[in-house]
């Protein structure tokens, strides 16, 4: 799944590239390649901040819970999005043998993976 | 540009594991500077810094007179740079910094503030523009000399010689070697087969025997990863698989190494091998070893030609290129500086603020290139953004929490000094949403007392004159002792949950009173006993000067005026008051939560 079409599920609209960089979603180089594949962390960010400077929805202030998540510091500046997501429940973990939860934060999202976290975002 | 495919070749000894005890820094690198001061832009922007907020900021630093204080630099942290380079040069993101870095250098100088950026000796920045230094040291230097910068920041993130993050994980087939099995020695006497289980020595701290499937060997070769708060800083990182040889003459023979590989942590591709040690060690080989197929199929390296001399030889099996390679990229910025020095720029103070997280022990080594570096992976990921504060913690998971990275940075006293550089705690979180006003004032008070560079995190807007959060950042006495021209670091003398050797362990339970004695240049000592636990503390917690001058007495400007004193002015650096104490004895009757009692003590 692209940016363009992840930000349109999001946006409900056409020019969604363009609202999420006036809304400080995406920055000014997102803009200039709507079409890479997005990841499960660029996921996190986009729907963390949609949350935060859209809906308004404070932030989850204790994150210690979302360690259980092997890979979570693995990604020095997405930690916060890829915790929010998760404590709310918009985006799941992967469970692998022996009980490893990894969030897996470099692999690509899947579009049904895309639409189950914008719908529950949505509520 | 076409990257290279494997670390470079070190043919300077000077960037050896075994020489970074030598004491002496790269061609560049300036000693005898304190803890820079300043103002960072990531805990209170994150990624989402502007050159409109950088210049608010910086008026702020200037309406409350914290410029006057000695808070100098203003450092654009990451998410400034266009996302790739333009005719293979840096330049500036042009939404968010329209007027260019040269034209903000001028106006923060215009101030009388210094300018600070941030880049990576990776391929990529942390947040992912494909601007990092790695390959582009020479023209990096060049372009932020002419944009007269006063200080740079340099991160770790993709970096290609280590797994560091977003970097590939399979890259710890550099800095691991392979697990050994033995080795076949062939020449200087009767072939011999010398087991690595029963006739290998590992020295230091990692390596490990291990069996599989009936086979023993050793893995584990190379130094640990302290980007984590779970090891201590303080003793061996790192380890090798020695064998002790006998030869009868000087000779030369051919080692044929049984190995496996893998693309792990504990078990690389990178081999070492050396024959004895520091700068008379001879270096046979030092690269990447055929690849055996998986990590439990041995097989034999082709012969690798080592000298003996006569009499016993140690050699060593090992991979010391995690902290070589860091070094050696952190080096090629410097020189790039240097060059550009003697090309004809015009030469100027530039501050290395080494940000590899603590990842590589970079207190071994840091001193040879940098000003500063970080111990630990980030005091928070909840950083702030325009109108939210963020958010920080007294005591969190992993390394996010003021104790967290005090409890490391505390023990590392003996790495840091005006000749080297210092230990690096992170920015500070003072301001931050999670921390009260006691909090924020033992927060400054470690930091004041661990020579740790002081970059304020926050949104300096939201300060105002006279507030709780000004009178902390400003408070002159901390300050001082920071600035202190001594240049010691403070030793913790005293730990209630560690009597022994309260300077060298590393403490995680902070439900705990510390002690902090700290030499200043005037002959005075600064002292702080700090509660780090969230309980208030109601016994009482003493130091005598025995103890104090039982730490400190090497490092002291006048330890024998100290200890033959019959009196001590004790001024209270908080409250200012001022009491004479004739016992030698200093003592807080309790502590209330997190709290920090801060005196400077003054023989008369």
């Amino acid at each position: 799944m692209s940016l363009k079409d992840f930000l349109t599920i999001v946006f409900e609209s056409d020019n969604a590239i363009e609202k999420a960089h006036n809304l400080g979603i995406i920055d000014m180089h997102e803009t200039e390649h709507p079409e890479e594949k997005i990841l499960r962390k660029d996921a996190a960010k986009i729907l963390h901040l949609y949350m935060h400077n859209v809906l308004h929805i404070k932030d989850e202030e204790d994150i210690s819970s979302a360690s259980g998540l092997k890979d979570l510091y693995d990604c020095r500046v997405c930690v916060n999005h890829i915790a929010q997501v998760y404590l709310k429940g918009i985006m799941k973990a992967r469970e692998y043998p022996g009980g490893l939860l990894i969030f897996d934060s470099n692999s690509e999202i899947t579009a049904s993976e895309a639409k189950e976290a914008i719908l529950k975002m949505k509520g | 540009m076409k990257l290279s495919e494997r670390p470079m070749e070190i043919t300077d000894k000077a960037y050896r594991f075994d020489l970074f005890n030598d004491g002496i820094p790269v061609p560049g690198k300036k000693c005898g500077r304190l803890p820079a001061m300043g103002w960072n832009s990531w805990n209170a922007f994150g990624s989402g810094n502007t050159e409109v907020l950088t210049k608010r900021v910086a008026e702020r630093m200037v309406e409350l007179g914290l410029d006057k204080l000695g808070y100098k630099y203003v450092v654009l942290d990451d998410g400034c740079y266009k996302s790739e380079r333009v005719n293979g040069l840096l330049s500036n993101e042009e939404e968010k910094f329209p007027s260019g870095f040269k034209a903000l250098a001028d106006h923060l100088h215009s101030m009388g503030l210094k300018f600070g950026m941030y880049n990576d000796i990776g391929t990529n920045l942390c947040a992912g523009a494909a601007v990092g230094t790695c390959g582009h040291e020479a023209e990096d230097a060049q372009t932020y000399i002419d944009w007269d910068i006063d200080f740079i920041k340099v991160d770790n993130c993709y970096y290609l010689w280590d797994n560091a993050t977003f970097s590939n994980s399979e890259n710890a087939r550099y800095t691991y070697a392979p697990a050994i099995k033995g080795i076949r020695i062939k020449g200087c006497g009767p072939e011999v087969y010398l087991d690595a289980v029963t006739k290998g020595i590992i020295s230091g701290s990692g390596a490990v025997i291990t069996e599989e499937d009936g086979t023993g060997f050793v893995k584990g070769i190379g130094t640990y990863d302290g980007t984590g708060p779970d090891r201590s800083p303080v003793g061996d990182l790192s380890s090798e698989l020695r064998f002790s040889i006998l030869a009868d003459e000087d000779c030369e023979a051919d080692i044929f190494v049984e190995y496996a590989t893998g693309r792990e942590p504990e078990i690389g591709c990178w081999l070492q091998v050396a024959v004895g040690e520091g700068d008379s060690a001879g270096y046979f080989y030092d690269d990447l070893l055929p690849e055996s197929g998986s990590k439990q199929t041995f097989i034999e390296s082709g012969a690798i030609k080592i000298r003996l001399k006569k009499g016993e030889n140690t050699l060593r099996l090992m991979n010391h290129r995690r902290q070589e390679n860091t070094l050696c990229s952190y080096a090629e910025l410097v020189k790039g500086f240097e060059d550009a020095f003697k090309k004809g720029s015009q030469r100027k103070d530039i501050i290395l603020s080494i940000c590899e997280w603590g990842k590589t022990q970079p207190q071994n080594w840091g001193y040879k290139v940098g000003d500063s570096w970080r111990i630990l992976n980030d005091i928070t990921f909840q950083v702030g953004a325009d109108g939210d504060p963020g958010h920080a913690n007294w005591s969190g998971d992993y390394t996010t929490g003021v104790t967290n990275q005090y409890n490391k940075a505390v023990i590392m006293d003996e790495y840091s000094g005006l000749d080297k550089g210092w230990n690096d705690p992170d920015m500070m979180m003072i301001g931050m949403d999670g921390l009260d006003e006691t909090m924020c004032k033992s927060h400054m008070a470690m930091w004041c007392m661990i020579n740790s560079p002081l970059m304020l995190g926050l949104d300096l807007r939201r300060v105002e004159k006279g507030d709780w959060i000004h009178k902390i950042i400003s408070n002159k006495n901390l300050i001082s002792l920071n600035q202190d021209p001594l240049g010691v670091q403070a030793k913790r003398i005293y730990s209630s949950l560690e009597k022994e050797n309260p300077d060298k362990i590393y403490l995680r339970d902070n439900k705990r009173v510390d002690i902090l004695a700290k030499p200043l240049a005037d002959g005075s000592i600064a002292l702080a006993f700090i509660n780090l636990d969230t309980e208030d503390v109601t016994e009482k917690t003493a130091a005598d000067k025995d103890l104090i001058l039982k730490y400190l007495r090497g490092k002291m400007k006048d330890a024998d005026a100290f200890e033959n004193a019959k009196a001590y002015t004790v001024t209270d650096l908080w409250s200012e008051e001022t009491k004479v104490n004739e016992s030698g004895v200093f003592e807080v009757p309790g502590l209330k939560a997190c709290e920090t009692a801060m005196w400077r003590i003054k023989p008369s």
